[in-house]
């Protein structure tokens, strides 16, 4: 292999998206170029309908685009296809996790945050379960292992997607507001977790949230989305240690020029 | 009932109440208590019906009483054994086949969307024939023998069983199919691992109706043309006017439809437990660190 830059995990250039509405073709993503070195953890940040999901759809393949590419380690995503029944493809190295936490109901928790590694082989599942028996206790979830969702809390449920989304073992971990839906005293714990799950196991994070606190407090850099059609508006490094940023001075000012950023246009508009 | 075997909080919030069927000495009672009611009603109204007949006189081709119609049944016994066998097997084989035919059906329906389209109005239409129309054309096509009632009772039981497959499948949830895409699931996986596992709730929604619609089609069967089984024996000891026969037979049917009902019931605990759960019933979140 020929090395092509300094080996970017993720690599989108001039990507466009439009869905048809009510009121015609709408456009969701208007020519967004961005680029993610292997090891990083971004946040991308937007207004809500900002065509963020749609990114990440397009990045795991669930979506074409109608122009531009979205490369993952080089390789073009997509093919997935979105048809019943859709024949098998190339697995792409990313793993997948939403707000929903997407729990299957009829499984108990070990059975959930398994599922990744068992649709590869019964191998993988054997492989893969001693170190899913480490991390249940990282995850205090070890008490739990027999329950079923519906007799899970809603922090017990994201921490168990979170801990399936690990176990897929994929190097790259595409977020989709996996806290939006948590009360803010379980959304700092499970974002603490995060930060110590991305450190010890070296994976490349993008995160979408619409959550600026968020946002500065875990990533290195922040890409800031427009409202629809989405186009990227800035982006800001956040060249302070993860342990000072809580109360460092320098957060709260990136924190009012991001949030500057993002009123920015409209209140020209 | 099977407890899911994980700890419990050492201190449960007090007042509340264990799941309903637990081996707690409240689960217990609460089970008992289902049963007693219906047995003392019943009871009761036996107890009058007998009453009521001696009271009258009732002659006994027209009502017999309750305990003419078990001496009945003990002195026959031998025969409504044969015809009882005969009837459950009916029972057993038609609604095997039409769960089975169903199944197949509900997956080629929501797996062809052209299918659907063309068969689905159809389907519904052909409900409205009265089954009890196309019951002599069965005895005409398949005879006078267990055959005609096997298909009488899975042409009854394919129907509730083909709409709830269709239905439980598309209960699917898109977000969970696009999951499994990004997991890399291959169809087969999607079918076994989502698809089917979402469409169980409502799939044994619809063996409960067809355990009931099982017995009405083979004894509809057995009333067009039979030679025996519970229906036949009914109707000949009809036309004898020996109604305490005729109830006899009832009273052996009814536990056909009632130990398939218990048995789909029985699976139904087993197989979906986490439908029987909630996350009130272990108060949980108690114990969230």
């Amino acid at each position: 292999m020929k090395a092509v830059q300094a080996q970017a995990a993720i690599d989108v250039h001039a990507l466009r998206k439009s869905f048809d509405g009510a009121e015609g073709r709408y456009q969701v993503l208007d020519g967004v170029t961005l680029s993610i070195a292997a090891g990083e953890f971004v946040s991308l940040l937007g207004p809500s309908g900002g065509g963020k999901s749609t990114l990440l759809n397009i990045l795991a393949g669930l979506d074409e685009p109608d122009s531009g590419s979205a490369r993952i380690h080089g390789l073009r995503s997509g093919g997935l296809g979105s048809a019943r029944g859709a024949p098998p493809r190339p697995r792409q190295p990313i793993a997948y996790m939403q707000q929903k936490d997407l729990l299957l109901p009829w499984r108990t928790l070990w059975d959930n945050i398994l599922l990744g590694p068992e649709l590869r082989s019964r191998a993988e599942r054997r492989r893969l379960e001693s170190a899913a028996r480490a991390l249940l206790r990282e995850f205090q979830l070890e008490r739990f292992t027999r329950a079923f969702p519906a007799q899970l809390s809603g922090g017990m449920r994201q921490r168990a997607a979170l801990l399936r989304t690990l176990l897929c073992e994929q190097p790259i971990l595409l977020l989709d507001e996996p806290f939006g839906a948590l009360d803010a005293i379980t959304r700092g714990r499970l974002q603490k977790l995060l930060l110590r799950v991305w450190r010890e196991f070296d994976k490349t994070v993008l995160l979408v949230t619409h959550d600026v606190e968020e946002a500065v407090l875990l990533s290195h850099r922040v890409i800031v989305l427009s409202a629809m059609p989405g186009r990227v508006l800035a982006e800001f490094a956040v060249p302070i240690p993860h342990e000072a940023r809580p109360d460092a001075p320098e957060t709260l000012r990136l924190r009012s020029r991001i949030l500057k950023t993002l009123e920015g246009p409209d209140a020209d508009a | 009932m099977r407890t899911p075997e994980f700890p419990r909080p050492a201190h449960g919030p007090a007042g509340v109440d264990p799941p309903a069927g637990s081996s707690t000495r409240a689960g217990r009672r609460a089970r008992y208590e289902r049963w007693l009611y219906p047995l003392l009603l019943l009871a009761l109204m036996t107890g009058l019906w007998e009453l009521g007949v001696r009271a009258l006189a009732v002659p006994h081709y027209i009502l017999p009483a309750p305990s003419e119609v078990l001496a009945t049944l003990v002195e026959q016994r031998a025969v409504f054994a044969r015809h009882t066998a005969i009837t459950t097997l009916e029972v057993l084989a038609g609604g095997a086949l039409g769960v089975a035919v169903g199944l197949l059906l509900g997956l080629a329906l929501y797996f062809s969307p052209a299918l659907e389209k063309a068969l689905y109005p159809l389907l519904i239409a052909s409900q409205n024939v009265p089954v009890f129309a196309i019951a002599p054309l069965l005895v005409v096509w398949f005879g006078y023998g267990l055959w005609s009632k096997v298909v009488m009772a899975a042409i009854i039981v394919f129907f509730p069983i083909a709409l709830a497959m269709l239905n439980g499948l598309q209960r699917t949830d898109p977000d969970l199919l696009r999951l499994f895409r990004t997991m890399g699931a291959t169809p087969a996986q999607m079918l076994w691992k989502l698809r089917l596992p979402t469409a169980l709730p409502a799939l044994f929604a619809g063996l409960k109706l067809s355990a009931v619609y099982s017995t009405i089609g083979a004894v509809i069967g057995e009333w067009v043309g039979a030679g025996a089984g519970l229906g036949y024996l009914m109707l000949s000891a009809n036309a004898q006017l020996r109604i305490a026969t005729v109830f006899g037979a009832i009273l052996c049917l009814t536990p056909i439809g009632l130990g398939l009902l218990g048995l789909v019931t029985w699976l139904e605990r087993r197989l979906l437990p986490w439908q029987y759960l909630s996350r009130d019933d272990f108060a949980l979140t108690q114990s969230e660190p």
